[in-house]
């Protein structure tokens, strides 16, 4: 004896109409008021889902916790996350920021012939006269490219490995352009070999940065 | 998420708690094995931090994560080839509410004949119907398994019917 349509109907939605499916339930109820042997299958069909619903759930142990949280810490690349000030710019946009800012407070806190003369005053007291009138500016180019390795690595750097150099690399070039209209203007009275010598200290200055920028990635990994 | 995808175990650690109970009531179901789902479990969240780059932000967290977990499961389940008896006793298990006595022995005996069901099921059905306890819909469960809504709803079916013919019930 075959099943009337309406309970085939009804019975390829029993399953769905016992576990709450709202959309079942339009359809699927009216019949059952009608129809006993569909009736008894439903209630029988509840009846396992709540069972199965009711099984005891196994509580994940302590020490697996710990175990897991711990596994997880110990994989974790970065220890601490370096925030970034500018999340929405690329590396190299918020390199050039960076730099070109700190050109500027730079100059207004200790502007860059000021420093030359500093370093020529240093070199004249530690009676290292200097040989050729472009080493003060060789220095204090360093001085100004490690300064400015040190303040923008940690706004680059965000992740371990060799990633962490690159970056410190494009960033001392990238200061090192903005910084070179400055320091031209600054060494007018000096020959263009003058400037040239502040760029091999600016270069410096980038391989300075580089080893700091390395320095704190491996400071932030473990 | 996406304060996990940058690094932040912070908020791993949320992820954590709000998943471990769930998720591991759902592997000790699926393995029915102590060992078996402590070892899945742990390999599951290492999995998670592991590949978070991969979950496209927009998808539900759920859904991949017991992807990875099933993933997992099945491999161990494939690799064993054993269907081994839980100890109820191995691990902590919660009840759903304060009985007396004899409800408590009922209740057991009734936790029993319902895992002794759940037993008797294709692992391609016992799988479906654990997620689906789990309050996963049908698209969720279909992209878990890799397998059509359509099919998911097949299988469902035929998983409940097969259930209550293993006495679920009784």
């Amino acid at each position: 004896m075959h099943a009337p349509p309406d309970c085939k109907r009804s019975r390829s939605t029993l399953p769905d109409l016992a576990t709450g499916d709202p959309a079942a339930r339009a359809a699927g109820l009216v019949h059952l008021e009608q129809c006993p042997t569909c009736s008894a299958e439903y209630r029988d069909l509840v009846a396992a889902w709540d069972a199965l619903q009711r099984l005891p759930a196994a509580e994940p142990p302590e020490w697996l916790d710990q175990a897991v949280l711990e596994a997880i810490r110990r994989r974790a690349p970065i220890a601490r996350p370096v925030r970034v000030l500018w999340p929405a710019l690329g590396p190299a946009a918020r390199g050039a920021f960076a730099a070109a800012l700190l050109v500027v407070l730079a100059t207004l806190l200790l502007p860059f012939d000021r420093l030359a003369a500093l370093c020529e005053q240093v070199l004249l007291r530690l009676r290292l006269s200097a040989v050729w009138p472009a080493v003060p500016f060789l220095l204090a180019g360093f001085l100004y490219g490690a300064l400015a390795h040190l303040v923008v690595s940690p706004f680059l750097v965000r992740r371990a490995g060799p990633a962490g150099s690159g970056q410190a690399t494009i960033d001392g070039v990238l200061f090192a352009l903005a910084l070179l209209p400055v320091a031209w203007v600054t060494c007018e009275p000096f020959t263009v070999g003058v400037a040239g010598g502040l760029l091999a200290g600016l270069v410096a200055g980038a391989l300075s940065g580089v080893l700091g920028g390395t320095r704190l990635v491996a400071w932030g990994a473990r | 998420m996406q304060a996990v995808q940058a690094g932040d175990l912070e908020a791993f650690e949320e992820l954590y708690q709000r998943y471990r109970r769930p998720l591991f009531g759902f592997l000790h179901r699926y393995l029915r094995d102590a060992a078996d789902t402590e070892d899945v479990f742990q390999e599951t969240f290492l999995r998670v931090f592991e590949q978070r780059h991969r979950f496209a932000p927009g998808n539900a967290f759920a859904t991949w994560l017991y992807t990875i977990a099933r993933n997992a499961g099945l491999d161990r389940l494939k690799r064993a080839e054993r269907r081994v008896s839980l100890d109820p006793r191995a691990h902590v298990l919660l009840p759903s509410e304060p009985s007396s006595v004899d409800d408590v022995l009922d209740r057991r005996q009734q936790d029993q004949t319902v895992r002794r069901a759940l037993d008797t099921l294709a692992q391609a059905e016992r799988e479906v119907l654990l997620l689906r306890a789990e309050g996963l819909p049908y698209e969720a469960i279909a992209r878990v398994v890799a397998a059509t809504p359509a099919a998911v709803r097949q299988r469902f079916h035929r998983a409940l019917r097969a259930a209550l013919e293993g006495r679920l019930t009784r």
